[in-house]
């Protein structure tokens, strides 16, 4: 493992070269990941261009930030494609203690000039200009945690107490934090991540379903904690009950996606930005670009989203090791599967969440995370041709 | 090992398939919304974004009969402001203070950041707009504002409109399907907060203007009566007044004045009645000479001022003797009418009076117009027919009288009264012509002329010479009647009016003067003639239009001539109009000059200097002016400034003075 971990792109021999030709997969990821960044940098800035003049602000700002914010993910996903993706499993409780140490700022009382209360929650750390947001990370390190903990246990996996206890404690931990912020969505993320990549490992299928059992009636109280959640749910189960009251940000977004036939309205041409559509640069990004593109973006989305399940997918199975593997699905999931959360909430497939459309919506926070998580399955590509090669 | 290598496998391919069938799913969710149901869900947007805006109609302008206008739309403007988007909600306050004059809590309310959306209260005209324009978060809403350039003018008859901009009164409301246009509209986007999307505006129909209605009125008259009665009520404590003046000719009204102390502003001259009293004698007397039962020269003994005629006592304010009708008809002897009354069949007496107007509308075609009270003679007591001879037990509108004055004027045959000249569509186009109308003929051309000479005579030297013009033969007649209410009489509560016409002999103008309650001396030649001396010098003075030239030339006919020289307070004249001369024909007060005719500008001799007029009101200015021996031209209403020749150039009598308004108040 130490051997293989010494071999970067660097490497002076010239197999790493020969290496980068056979292997297509990092390529790839590459350029999905280009075309949605910049796909989404266009949609960001006509969701977000009304708003930002309504504030006061110029049309281009959230759009610049979101660039910054893709700058700053590009280093970090270089940074990261050099690294041996192995380290990961010695910094994997570092990085998961600093996580918590970041949620704990945002719950504890006393720090909100660090971590400001906006609509009604502390989600983000504002450090200068950069505003972090651990909500994000923690789905990163959960991801990279749990894979590194069920390579060590991964003989005692299928037992609940010794096997599955230890990891649902410390997503337990860490989703508590972050329900206190609160974000009920990015806690249930955490804890969706971390289960598929024990699922990869071979846990039960029965645990989780066990898991469920216990975990929904958990889930039902948070709901009813907070009259907002309960609303959603209420909506999402029956949106045409009442257009404008409750149900009235689902039904916006359906207007909006069914609105745009086959091509949609135009670029630009969106109506439903106009207030209609809560956060049209972020939660409900993927409404706004069905209403002003059509089913065509639809399907080119999909497709998009597909193909970077396909690719992260074909590297886990290449990985060299259960750790790799792991990983690999792991992160491969943190793009895909809240990718298409989020198209399924704005189609009203699901309750309404607040899930990003990952390198499309608004966030710098939410695109270095998956900057970095590019950048870690690139490694492991390349890792994968080391093997291979 | 490789068991555990297989079920990873396994594991990875259902978590693929997982994620590949959730993609399959979207799509399907998606072909759903938008490929089969798409329809569905634009038509519930195009539901909440799009709104029909309408386009208001520029509505049509009323333009006095020499094209003066009276009433305009123009467009203003509903500001409404979105606190939050404000860059600086202090500087914002301070700016819509200034530009809109909103009070300081006012402009509070209009930046408080927990509004989202501030509606201002009144409508803001384009220079407040542009004075506001471009600032963040403050819109308008452009709508049609009725604009009056002449400010009160004829506001009474004219109405008013809504500020949504529906008709509410008058002509205004009279005249609504020709000056409303038709409004158009277009489809706007709206946001979430129902603002505009900007870009978004496509207009679907486009606004038809309304057509323009030309009046009968003269701005100028009409300006110059209104003055002439706000005064005459104000100094004889009226609680009100009304005046009418009508070309008899063509029906034509050129002025009517309303004045309430209670500020009500209705045109009451069509829509509320009085008791006439005297001024209603002609009438009677006309039908008894048309049906020749009597002449003006039957002698009738007036009983010394009381008599108690069929068991009622009737009194006359002058103690008469043995009088003729003619005689009793121009002191206004009660007694005397009451006597003749006798002669006719109440049917004959009800017939005529109908025939003259009242108890039915005039044809005018006004909003709540009042038919007047006239009962059928089955509903008379047998004091009815003594009553009516004297103008009581009637109800007549101002408006009614002015034209049953008219018929006696015109020879006899009443007109319908007119307000409304042309209309024109906005591409000038003449839409409707009103042509003048005859009624009927009531009476015969000889007993009108009868009435005429008594009426001429009642001003010379009966009970309204206080309404004599000096250089004119005005006739008429004065009238007082004690005002009834609930059930009786009130004591001390008199309407005075006075009615007639001018030039005597060839009428062009009738004239109504009546007020309501006034204190004082409140018998018609005291309070209501004045008046009309006043309104009629000032009118003459800038008449262009009514007293035309041929008929200038009929008045100066020496038979005119009806009451000896030497009888009459001030010596008047006429001189005729060299029958070939061209241009307008000008009355002009001159000293000197053969009574009883009017006469032409013309004599006396060597310029002289043109007196300073300068602030005056019009009507003084223009009296100023003809006094001094110069014919008038006003180029507007309003208060004089200068006069063109100025102030002291020595110019030839008779020169056109021009009198222009100043810009502002002097």
């Amino acid at each position: 493992m130490a051997a293989s971990a010494a071999v970067t792109w660097g490497d002076p021999s010239g197999r790493a070269a020969s290496r980068i030709g056979t292997g297509w997969e990092a390529a790839a990821l590459l350029l999905l990941t280009f075309a949605l960044l910049c796909f989404g940098m266009v949609m960001v800035y006509s969701a977000s261009a009304i708003m930002a003049t309504s504030k006061g602000l110029p049309d281009y700002y959230f759009v610049v930030r979101q660039a910054l914010g893709a700058a700053l993910g590009f280093v970090l996903l270089v940074a990261a494609a050099l690294l041996d993706y192995r380290r990961l499993r010695l910094w994997a409780w570092p990085i998961l203690f600093a996580t918590l140490a970041m949620l704990l700022v945002t719950i504890l009382p006393g720090t909100e000039a660090l971590a400001p209360r906006v609509n009604g929650a502390r989600r983000w750390i504002g450090l200068g200009p950069l505003h972090v947001q651990p909500g994000e990370w923690a789905k990163f390190a959960v991801v990279v945690w749990t894979a590194m903990l069920a390579v060590k246990k991964q003989d005692r996996l299928p037992s609940l107490t010794r096997g599955l206890l230890p990891f649902l404690t410390i997503w337990g931990v860490v989703a508590l934090l972050i329900l206190l912020q609160p974000n009920l969505s990015s806690a249930m993320l955490v804890v969706l991540m971390g289960a598929l990549v024990v699922f990869a490992g071979g846990a039960r299928i029965g645990h989780f379903i066990l898991l469920a059992v216990v975990g929904l009636p958990v889930l039902w109280t948070q709901v009813q904690g907070a009259a907002y959640r309960m609303k959603r749910v209420a909506a999402f189960l029956d949106p045409s009950n009442d257009a404008t009251g409750i149900s009235y940000q689902i039904n916006q977004s359906l207007i909006a996606v069914g609105s745009g036939g086959l091509f949609g309205r135009g670029f630009g041409r969106g109506l439903q930005k106009f207030g209609y559509l809560p956060e049209p640069h972020n939660d409900f990004l993927f409404a706004m670009i069905g209403e002003e593109l059509g089913f065509v973006a639809l399907v080119a989305l999909v497709l998009l989203y597909g193909a970077f399940a396909l690719v992260g997918y074909r590297i886990a199975k290449q990985a060299p090791d259960l750790f790799g593997f792991l990983l690999a699905v792991g992160l491969t999931n943190l793009i895909a599967v809240q990718g298409f959360l989020h198209m399924a909430v704005d189609m009203a497939l699901v309750p309404t969440t607040g899930v990003t459309l990952p390198f499309m919506s608004y966030g710098p926070s939410s695109v270095l995370v998956c900057m970095a998580a590019v950048g870690t399955l690139m490694s492991i590509a390349r890792a994968a041709d080391g093997r291979e090669g | 090992m490789s068991r555990r290598e297989a079920n990873h496998a396994a594991r990875r391919r259902i978590l693929l398939a997982g994620i590949l069938l959730g993609a399959l799913v979207i799509v399907g969710r998606g072909a759903q919304l938008e490929l089969v149901e798409g329809g569905r869900w634009a038509a519930r947007a195009e539901e909440q974004h799009a709104d029909r805006l309408t386009l208001p109609a520029p509505r049509g302008t009323i333009y006095d009969r020499n094209g003066i206008p009276l009433a305009a739309s123009e467009e203003m403007y509903r500001v409404a402001v979105a606190p939050r988007e404000l860059e600086d909600a202090a500087a914002a306050a301070r700016r819509l203070r200034d530009v809109l004059g909103l009070s300081p809590a006012e402009a509070k309310r209009a930046v408080d950041p927990r509004r989202r959306w501030v509606v201002l209260a009144g409508r803001f005209d384009g220079v407040a707009r542009g004075r506001l324009e471009g600032m963040r978060g403050v819109y308008f809403e452009a709508v049609m504002g009725r604009m009056y350039p002449k400010g009160d003018l004829a506001r009474e008859i004219l109405g008013s409109v809504s500020p949504e901009g529906k008709a509410m009164s008058g002509l205004e409301l009279e005249l609504d399907t020709l000056l409303a246009g038709e409004p158009g509209f277009s489809v706007v986007r709206r946001d979430a907060r129902g603002r505009p999307i900007p870009g978004t505006m496509q207009t679907v129909v486009a606004p038809v203007r309304g057509n323009d209605v030309y009046l009968t009125l003269d701005a100028g008259l009409q300006e110059i009566a209104q003055e002439a009665l706000r005064a005459a009520v104000d100094s004889t404590q009226a609680a009100g007044g009304d005046m009418v003046l009508v070309d008899p000719r063509t029906g034509e009204v050129l002025a009517a004045a309303t004045v309430r102390r209670d500020g009500s502003r209705q045109w009451r001259a069509v829509t509320d009645t009085y008791e006439p009293g005297s001024t209603f004698k002609p009438f009677f007397v006309a039908t008894l000479l048309e049906e020749k039962r009597a002449r003006l020269s039957d002698p009738v003994f007036a009983e010394n001022g009381q008599a108690v005629i069929d068991g009622r006592t009737v009194t006359d304010t002058h103690p008469l003797g043995w009088i003729t009708l003619r005689e009793g008809l121009r002191e206004s002897s009660n007694i005397t009418m009451v006597k003749f009354s006798s002669r006719l069949p109440g049917e004959v007496q009800f017939r005529y009076l109908r025939a003259f107007g009242f108890g039915s509308p005039t044809g005018l075609r006004y909003p709540s117009e009042s038919a007047g009270l006239l009962r059928r003679p089955a509903h008379w007591s047998r004091y009815s027919q003594g009553s009516l001879a004297i103008g009581y037990e009637v109800g007549v509108t101002p408006l009614q009288m002015a034209m049953g004055y008219a018929a006696i004027a015109n020879g006899g045959v009443l007109m319908e009264p007119r307000l409304v000249r042309e209309v024109r569509s906005r591409d000038g186009r003449v839409v409707a012509s009103m042509a003048p109308r005859a009624v009927r003929r009531v009476i015969s051309e000889p007993v009108a002329r009868q009435i005429r000479s008594v009426l001429a005579e009642v001003v010379e030297e009966g009970t309204g010479t206080q309404a004599a013009l000096g250089r004119f033969p005005v006739a008429g007649k004065t009238g007082t009647a004690r005002l009834f209410r609930a059930g009786r009489y009130e004591s001390g509560a008199y309407t005075a009016s006075f009615a007639g016409f001018f030039p005597a002999d060839n009428p062009q103008v009738v004239f109504l003067v009546k007020l309501d309650r006034p204190r004082g001396a409140y018998y018609g030649g005291a309070t209501a003639a004045p008046v009309t001396r006043a309104t009629l010098a000032a009118a003459l003075a800038t008449w262009k239009t009514p007293l035309d030239r041929p008929a200038g030339a009929r008045a100066a006919r020496p038979d005119s001539a009806t009451a000896p020289p030497d009888s009459l307070p001030a010596p008047r004249g006429a001189a005729a109009a060299p029958p070939a001369a061209p241009g307008p024909f000008v009355f002009a007060l001159d000293a000197g000059v053969a009574p009883g005719a009017t006469r032409l500008v013309a004599a006396p001799s060597g310029p002289r200097p043109v007196p300073d007029v300068a602030g005056l009101p019009l009507r003084d200015a223009a009296r100023a002016l003809l006094a001094a021996g110069f014919r008038v031209e006003v180029a507007e209403s309003g208060v004089a400034a200068r006069t063109a020749p100025p102030a002291g150039a020595l110019v030839p009598p008779g020169t056109v003075v021009r009198i222009e308004p100043g810009g502002g108040t002097q």
